[in-house]
């Protein structure tokens, strides 16, 4: 019941201030365009025109809307954990898991961000408003968040170990040695060894390889997910459940599909609709 | 008799504007469209701030209510012991409580802000009202009489 509201809430929220964001910049684009395109972002942007009443309504509500995304953000991440430590089995039964997803949320969140706007920037002739020195930024911020998440690894280790519950010493020794041992040493390489290069100022500031970084964060953070649900589950406390999981042709393409249909949408997007905030520019600049 | 001045400069825009309202004009004679927000005009054009705070924070105690409601109504409904714990449970039910605080009040304040800000405006759908970019000052009789700002 809790994912129920959580993932709900989440994506109701998310919608909404994804769209009043971008509610200013529509009636711009509307003014550019003509025809049913014109008739169309008319509509969206709801006959916006901009008067010092709207605009002051306008910030008062981005403002309430920041101020209710910003917790929902942790609770949505901090109910999932919860989810599974709520349960018994070895390696999800762990009170470092609220904690765990959220700065893993933000650690592949911001790998993320990465992939897309590397690229984007330059195909969109980007580079003078999305500025290198705004992407290292986001890299500091990837490179503190990527230290939680060690720690965190750390930690559930740690306490996995210094319990001296079998079952919990059984399933964090078969993540390294087991039948995914690869996947699991590569999910370390990914989300601990790669964020740490990034500590060097030359390869920080190096875009290319902040965009190859980024997409291997990203397949850590996969790894990550694998590591949690499928090595948990075919390892648990009960030997008779044991088993190598292996995924069949259909899962595997429902999961490329769930990728094609992401960038499918990404695509669309900066196609049809405002990648930035062309008035939030405007006023930065004023 | 109408009178509409463009600028391509917001600091232009407020030297006219202030001179407009010094020369006793009043703000709701006035129709001002801007390209983007500017903070100066606020404290010329309006006394008050709206109350989207508040219905923002009403919606947030409807969630509450509402979360609360329907887990303690649910379970009461279908008093099921498991395990000796007790039927209802601050804890768990609380959390329902903040997720459906925090979707009401989103909620809320995005409704309020159609409401006040008079969003979806029908008029202005079918004939859009382009500034292109630019800050525009008008004034007319109609909105003298109207009292539109």
């Amino acid at each position: 019941v809790w994912d129920v509201f959580a993932v709900n809430a989440y994506m109701i929220v998310s919608v909404v201030f994804f769209y009043v964001g971008m509610i200013p910049d529509l009636a711009v684009i509307r003014s550019r365009t003509s025809g049913l395109r014109r008739q169309i972002y008319s509509a969206l942007s709801l006959g916006w025109s901009g008067t010092p009443r709207q605009w002051q309504i306008y910030h008062q509500l981005y403002r309430m809307l920041a101020i209710f995304a910003a917790p929902l953000v942790l609770c949505v991440s901090g109910v999932v954990a919860s989810d599974f430590a709520m349960s018994v089995v070895p390696g999800w039964h762990s009170t470092v898991f609220p904690a765990y997803f959220v700065a893993g949320a933000l650690f592949s969140g911001l790998a993320m961000v990465l992939t897309l706007v590397i690229p984007m920037r330059r195909i969109l002739n980007l580079q003078h408003i999305i500025m290198p020195e705004h992407i290292e930024k986001l890299t500091r911020l990837l490179i503190f968040t990527s230290f939680v998440v060690i720690a965190i690894y750390m930690i559930e280790f740690g306490m996995a170990m210094y319990s001296g519950n079998i079952f919990e010493v059984s399933q964090f020794l078969f993540r390294p040695t087991g039948a995914y041992r690869y996947m699991y040493w590569a999910m370390l390489l990914f989300n601990v060894v790669l964020p740490l290069t990034l500590l060097f100022r030359r390869l920080r500031t190096n875009l290319s390889f902040l965009f190859v970084v980024s997409i291997f964060m990203n397949v850590g953070m996969w790894l990550e997910r694998f590591t949690i649900v499928v090595m948990s589950t075919s390892h648990d406390f009960d030997p008779y459940n044991w088993r190598v999981y292996v995924p069949t042709l259909v899962e595997v393409f429902i999961s490329l599909g769930t990728l094609g249909l992401f960038f499918m949408l990404f695509l669309l997007f900066t196609k049809f609709l405002p990648v930035f905030s062309l008035t939030e520019i405007k006023e930065q600049e004023v | 008799m109408s009178q509409r001045w463009e600028f391509a400069d917001a600091t232009e825009f407020v030297r006219k504007l202030r001179e407009i309202i010094a020369s006793g004009v009043r703000p709701e004679q006035l129709r001002i469209l801007m390209p983007y927000h500017v903070h100066e005009v606020d404290e010329i054009m309006l006394d008050k701030r709206q109350p989207v705070e508040f219905i923002g924070a009403a919606g947030a105690v409807v969630g509450v209510v509402c979360g609360l409601g329907l887990t303690y109504g649910t379970a009461l409904a279908w008093p099921l012991v498991t395990g000796g714990k007790p039927l209802v449970s601050i804890m768990q039910y609380g959390i329902i409580s903040l997720e459906l605080a925090l979707l009401f009040g989103a909620i809320a304040s995005f409704v309020g802000f159609l409401i006040l800000a008079r969003l979806p405006a029908i008029d202005r759908i079918t004939a859009p009202e382009d500034h292109n970019g630019r800050f525009v000052i008008s004034m007319t009789e109609m909105q003298a009489e109207k009292g539109q700002t």
